[in-house]
């Protein structure tokens, strides 16, 4: 799809590059409107001061600093049972301890056993989402180009799985249910449900106008798919949960008009999710942001913030300190156990124990840029 | 005491006389295709213009930050695109303006009727189709590029794009048919 279109290409630029723009009129402009600015610069009225600098920046950052613990304190207490816990995050990369991972890099697909620190190869190709049943099927997109693709299936010793998915359009993010019988994914635009005892496919969701529907995640009694509805970043964009007959639809995070999520008091996530993934206690759905942050989201965490009126919604982790982007794909898995989360950060892979809250980077994750992320095990 | 100032205040004098420099430099070289690619998105050269005006001050304000043009043209781009796509009112004005006013049709002799159902066919867009189209089919950008820019995944750009050129070549054809 990122093939050149030349036609387009042609059409477009006869149609915008026969407008006059005078860039040195236009450069003047800002420069003026900028000028009181850039004069202060010139005068070094106080950026020459360092004395001065170093007081304001120790004050914001004091300031910062309380800022930050307290809420940390307040907002933390209620999912660790620890008040003024926080994130350890460590940057020596540890094996793997539990079950096994999958993940998608330039290399293609790749499997890491637990206390293995060598992925090996399951197929050649990258995919748009992966998922993994507990029998070791690994659901992956194949062929999404010019709007098609297709949902195959492989065992993880990397001999080709024993069925294939009906393809609908633009198939991509698989999603496995808890008993291994069906596996959701998007088509393009809605949500579809393939059936592996019917060979058959029905349309879930029907997204609206121009919204698309991804990231499903099933709930651990089968019964519900989160998924994130994205609609330009508008208002209808959120996480929404619906029946997996395609029943009831609700909304579980809300967007605002300019396409942040409301979250606790005095912060907003802004972004689109890169992945999501349903805790194995059906507690909370987790998801990462592209900033790298990680977050629970979910009814019963409503509980301990109050008649606030917003969503159970909290912080995990803070944004990547690194500052790189996260350009996942179903970034984010819970571990079969409940026990850890794994998630991409900072071109690896990194597992939290919410419980204790550290993290790590997993040993043979490390800069191989994975983009999606499935966890399976006994 | 002073000399030592003086000297700080000169060295800060030349870092702001380079620092103008660079940024006037990348201002000559992206300005136009950035404001024109922003114009394309909300079909509308001067609001482009103005989109793009803005994003470049925000950007002039915080030039020493950017690490390459590169850097700092993402996140120009970056800027002027969530400019365009929050701002309500721009929205409501491309809904009701008429396309002869937008398109600079008396600039040239050529075929302005095609370059007017380009305009019009973009408009059928939904937004962020629009936006994927114009950075790698105007920008030229690849889908990861584009994906860094939106904070969307590299997939979902793909799908936008790739439904973008089903819908435009559709509705291009049938301008086509048409009488």
């Amino acid at each position: 799809v990122t093939d050149r279109y030349p036609v387009l290409e042609e059409m477009l630029h006869d149609a915008a590059d026969r407008w006059s723009i005078d860039s040195e009129h236009e450069l003047n402009r800002l420069l003026q409107a900028a000028r009181p600015r850039a004069g202060r610069w010139a005068r070094g009225s106080w950026s020459s001061n360092p004395r001065r600098l170093l007081t304001i920046a120790a004050a914001l950052s004091i300031g910062i600093l309380a800022v930050a613990v307290a809420v940390n304190s307040l907002h933390f207490a209620s999912i660790t049972g620890k008040p003024g816990a926080t994130t350890s995050e460590s940057t020596e990369p540890r094996v793997l301890g539990s079950d096994v991972l999958v993940f998608t890099s330039a290399r293609g697909i790749l499997v890491l056993y637990r206390g293995s620190t060598v992925p090996h190869r399951v197929v050649h190709s990258g995919s748009i989402g992966i998922s993994v049943s507990r029998e070791g099927q690994v659901a992956y997109t194949v062929g999404l180009s010019e709007g098609s693709g297709e949902i195959s299936i492989r065992n993880l010793d990397g001999t080709p799985g024993a069925f294939s998915v009906q393809p609908v359009g633009a198939d991509q993010f698989p999603a496995w249910s808890p008993n291994d019988k069906q596996i959701a994914f998007m088509d393009g635009k809605n949500l579809q449900v393939f059936d592996l005892g019917s060979r058959s496919v029905r349309r879930v969701t029907t997204a609206p106008g121009p919204c698309v529907d991804e990231f499903p995640t099933w709930s651990p009694d089968g019964t519900k798919i989160g998924f994130y509805r994205d609609c330009d970043a508008g208002r209808r964009s959120g996480i929404y949960e619906i029946d997996t007959d395609g029943g009831t639809l609700r909304r579980v995070l809300h967007s605002l008009r300019d396409g942040s999520h409301r979250a606790w008091p005095g912060t907003s996530i802004h972004g689109q999710p890169t992945g999501l993934s349903w805790s194995p206690d059906g507690a909370s759905i987790a998801f990462e942001m592209a900033d790298g942050s990680v977050w629970l989201v979910g009814a019963k965490l409503q509980q301990n913030q109050g008649d606030r009126g917003l969503p159970g919604l909290s912080m995990l982790v803070g944004l990547d300190p690194s500052g790189k982007t996260t350009l996942g794909e179903g970034s984010i898995d819970w571990s079969p156990s409940g026990m850890d989360l794994a998630f991409i950060r900072g071109g690896s892979v990194f597992v939290i124990d919410p419980s204790d809250r550290r993290l790590y980077p997993v040993k043979g994750t490390v800069g191989l840029d994975p983009s999606a992320i499935s966890w399976t095990g006994p | 005491v002073c000399a030592a100032t003086d000297v700080r205040v000169y060295r800060t004098e030349i870092e702001e006389e380079e620092r103008l420099e660079d940024f006037e430099a990348f201002f000559r070289r992206t300005f136009p295709p950035i404001a024109r690619s922003l114009g394309l998105m909300v079909w509308n050269r001067e609001e482009g213009i103005e989109l793009a005006q803005e994003a470049f001050s925000r950007a002039f304000a915080r030039w020493d930050r950017y690490e390459s043009h590169d850097h700092a043209r993402n996140s120009v781009l970056r800027i002027g695109v969530n400019l365009a796509r929050s701002d309500a009112r721009r929205r409501a004005r491309m809904a009701d303006q008429p396309m002869e006013a937008t398109a600079d049709v008396s600039a040239s002799g050529v075929d302005v009727v095609e370059r007017l159902a380009v305009l019009e066919a973009l408009r059928e867009l939904s937004t962020r189709q629009r936006t994927c189209v114009v950075l790698a089919d105007y920008l030229g950008m690849e889908s990861q590029e584009i994906a860094k820019i939106l904070r969307i995944p590299a997939g979902t750009v793909r799908t936008h794009i790739a439904r973008g050129r089903e819908k435009l070549r559709t509705l291009l054809e049938e301008n086509e048919g048409e009488p």
